[in-house]
């Protein structure tokens, strides 16, 4: 067995043990609220069926993309006997994992195994892409992984997945799914120095990065000049000739050439614009599809809690990449003809500079995001979370023969919004309609999630709830 | 069967509108030890990671053991090992293990040559490889090419990190690697002196081009070092001799170097010019420097 060579590459993943860990913990996380929701008696909820997708998953995903791409973008790939079948075939068995998840998660919660295993290959799928074949278009997949979490249809869609409501769909994931898989290994079993992700080894530790930065040296002769980084750095690039003119031979000189430290001299301004461009994306996107589907309170009160925050983390990221990329300089940088006292004061004072030169935009986008949302969130057109029935009705009497119907909620005054839904849900006048997918319970009717609906249908349910 | 194990014909390789290989033909010999010089930026890796195609070249045909390169058989690949000039190994993984996943893709491999060349080179069995110096990493990435005694090893720059004791060692093992069987093992180097003591053939990358495939001693033989000295005026025709690498003139003498020196030149310069000549030797380092000293000097002949 020793010498098994599936044996071999199956140890190369026993032997991260660090990793390891991690990934069955996160495992764990992610299948145990399934139990603890079985345990209290509410499996078959809409919360348990959705707790499995919390992205926990996405992280072993990531390692194993990671450490496929690790073991394939390697000379040991082309001129080792044998060697890319048992690397393949072990990554690909790695796969039954979500699928066993599913087998598990899925009659616990009260879903559809199709549909749980459709959703969690998905996401497997989607992050193990994201570092074994890292692209310009992860941004889309990025973007993708956003969508559930901000645009309600997409939430509503992956319910029904979940429930086995939309068959049809949960097989159309898995042959997609499947096709893509295909795609992706036959693209790793040909992988060549030749192919421009070759040295797009993303590593998972500092080990890794060591060796990240060997095939990083071993393939940047097959990297074409970056010519967005060119266009980004071009302005910079002037100011470093200007600075550098003459000898810097004040503080303020030398503080604003170390405000310009890091492995690419690119202003902090650019950096924040890409930053803004790329966190626009799934800004903008709710706004486009809000024709077809509203952003509803909810959605613009997570968003104004959410957004804030993702700004604040893309702002502190500018400004930590050119202090991490100094890191292993700051040695060296440290034997500069200046006292221990001067090196620390000027480093010190271009990281205040560079901070104070972002803040202000990133407060007032802070602050735009923050007064957009709440004013969305007055204004926008409410799911209903639950409207209860103060009596029982057979399903008989709500006139339109199934469980589905049509609700018409109205654009609700700023607070109480849950009593508000209880109270004026029904019979108002408005412009939006949500058709909701209600859930008949002892206790009455359960809304649980909603969409744009036609007016035309909304009778049965204001009569309904107003009852 | 044929004597050539890696053969290449006209090969040409591109990096955006570089080119780094022009042509190039080349052909590797069974049983030989073949020392590849070039400058920086030569192409020298290109040229062996094409040759074992690591990489494809836009133009050419290249054959290992008479299969091409960019599709070996599992049966050619195990008959040939590659160190790179940088080696990315399991960082996470201890010797042990490294070695024993390496040894499972080989249908061959010599167990006890590893545990001495373990011993030997002072790597410890239960270290891992992240903890690993530059140099030692090296010394496993050696070891781990010669577990399976392949027919070909290629290797880039391979005592580039490694001390002066460990040089020797490996070079050691290297010619005792080359002596056993038809092996064949053609490496890159800088350090001239190494290549010296183990090759017995040396390939000069120059431009995109091999400029000279041939036996060491007959490289030496072909370079020489010129001195002149008439008792008039220097000729002005001096620098159009067939074969001249470089002129240094100084009044009535002149220092200069000739590749394709043969025998009877000193004596054909005695009787032309009625000069005194003298020649002298050159060893390896100063006949790679006036090889490229003529690349620089494009237009010395």
């Amino acid at each position: 067995m020793p010498g098994n060579r599936y044996v071999q590459v199956l140890n190369t993943y026993l032997t991260r043990r660090l990793l390891m860990l991690a990934s069955v913990g996160m495992l764990a996380i992610s299948v145990l609220p399934i139990a603890v929701w079985w345990l209290v008696g509410k499996a078959g909820s809409a919360d348990s069926r959705q707790s499995m997708f919390g992205f926990f998953l996405a992280f072993p995903a990531m390692f194993l993309g990671a450490h496929v791409k690790q073991q394939l973008a390697t000379h040991e790939a082309s001129l080792v006997p044998g060697y890319r079948g048992p690397h393949l075939v072990v990554a690909a068995l790695t796969f039954l994992v979500p699928v066993l998840c599913a087998f598990v998660a899925a009659p616990a919660a009260g879903g559809s195994i199709v549909g749980h295993a459709s959703l969690l290959l998905l996401v497997c799928l989607m992050f193990f892409h994201l570092m074994a074949a890292p692209s310009g278009w992860n941004g889309v997949v990025v973007a993708f992984i956003y969508l559930p979490m901000l645009i309600t249809a997409f939430r509503l869609v992956v319910q029904q997945v979940l429930e086995g409501k939309l068959p049809g769909l949960a097989w159309c994931l898995l042959s997609a799914e499947a096709a893509i898989g295909v795609l992706l290994f036959h693209r790793l079993a040909n992988l060549t120095e030749d192919d421009p992700s070759y040295g797009d080894v993303i590593p998972m530790n500092a080990w890794d990065m060591r060796a990240a930065e060997v095939r990083r040296r071993n393939r940047a002769q097959l990297q074409k000049s970056p010519k967005m980084m060119l266009t980004l750095i071009a302005a910079e690039s002037k100011r470093l000739d200007k600075l550098t003119a003459e000898p810097a031979t004040s503080r303020r000189q030398r503080v604003a050439l170390l405000q310009m430290a890091g492995d690419w001299p690119i202003s902090l301004m650019s950096v924040f614009v890409m930053i803004i461009v790329m966190e626009s994306l799934p800004l903008l996107a709710p706004r486009v599809v809000d024709r077809l589907n509203p952003i509803t309170t909810n959605d613009a009160l997570a968003m104004a809690l959410v957004w804030p925050i993702m700004l604040s983390l893309g702002v502190a990221w500018a400004l930590w990449l050119p202090q991490s990329q100094r890191l292993s300089r700051l040695g060296y940088e440290s034997l500069r003809p200046s006292s221990r006292r001067e090196w620390v004061q000027e480093n010190g004072l271009a990281i205040i500079r560079n901070t104070l030169r972002m803040q202000p935009s990133g407060w007032w986008l802070r602050s735009f995001c923050c007064s957009h949302f709440c004013h969305r969130s007055r204004t926008s057109p409410v799911i209903v979370q639950r409207a209860d029935l103060h009596r029982r009705r057979s399903r008989d009497d709500l006139r339109c023969g199934c469980l589905d119907f049509i609700v018409r909620v109205h654009v609700l005054e700023a607070g109480g919004i849950h009593d508000g839904c209880r109270r004026t849900a029904a019979g108002v006048a408005g412009d939006e309609f949500l058709l909701a997918d209600l859930q008949l319970a002892d206790s009455g009717v359960c809304i649980d999630h909603g969409w744009r609906g036609d007016g035309a249908d909304m009778g049965g349910l204001s009569s309904l709830v107003s009852d | 069967m044929t004597d050539a194990v890696i053969q290449m014909q006209h090969v040409t390789r591109r990096f955006d509108k570089k080119t780094v290989l022009d042509q190039l033909d080349y052909t590797l010999r069974r049983g030989t030890v073949t020392g590849l010089l070039g400058k920086n930026g030569s192409g020298k890796t290109t040229l062996l990671k094409c040759a074992l195609g690591l990489q494809t070249p836009q133009e050419g045909s290249i054959s290992v053991f008479g299969e091409p390169a960019l599709q070996l058989s599992a049966g050619a690949k195990a008959r040939l090992a590659y160190v790179p000039q940088e080696v990315s190994l399991y960082p996470w993984m201890k010797v042990r293990q490294i070695i024993a996943y390496t040894r499972a893709f080989y249908p061959r491999w010599n167990d006890a040559l590893i545990a001495k060349l373990v011993s030997d080179w002072g790597l410890g069995q239960d270290e891992r490889v992240g903890t690993l110096s530059t140099g030692q990493v090296q010394k496993l990435s050696i070891v781990l090419a010669l577990g399976h005694e392949p027919d070909l090893l290629v290797l880039d720059e391979p005592v580039a990190s490694l001390d002066p004791d460990a040089r020797r060692k490996f070079l050691a093992t290297l010619l005792d690697v080359a002596l056993s069987g038809e092996r064949t093992v053609l490496f890159s180097t800088h350090i001239t002196s190494d290549l010296e003591r183990v090759a017995d053939q040396v390939a000069v990358l120059r431009r995109g081009r091999i400029v000279y495939d041939d036996e060491l001693s007959l490289l030496k033989d072909s370079v020489k070092r010129i001195r002149i000295a008439v008792s008039g005026t220097l000729p002005s025709d001096l620098e159009s001799l067939p074969g001249m690498l470089s002129c240094d003139r100084n009044g009535s003498s002149a220092i200069f170097s000739v590749k394709d020196f043969t025998s009877d030149l000193p004596e054909r310069l005695r009787n032309q010019w009625q000069a005194d000549v003298q020649v002298e030797d050159l060893n390896l380092e100063e006949i790679f420097l006036e090889l490229h000293h003529e690349a620089e000097v494009p237009d010395a002949r």
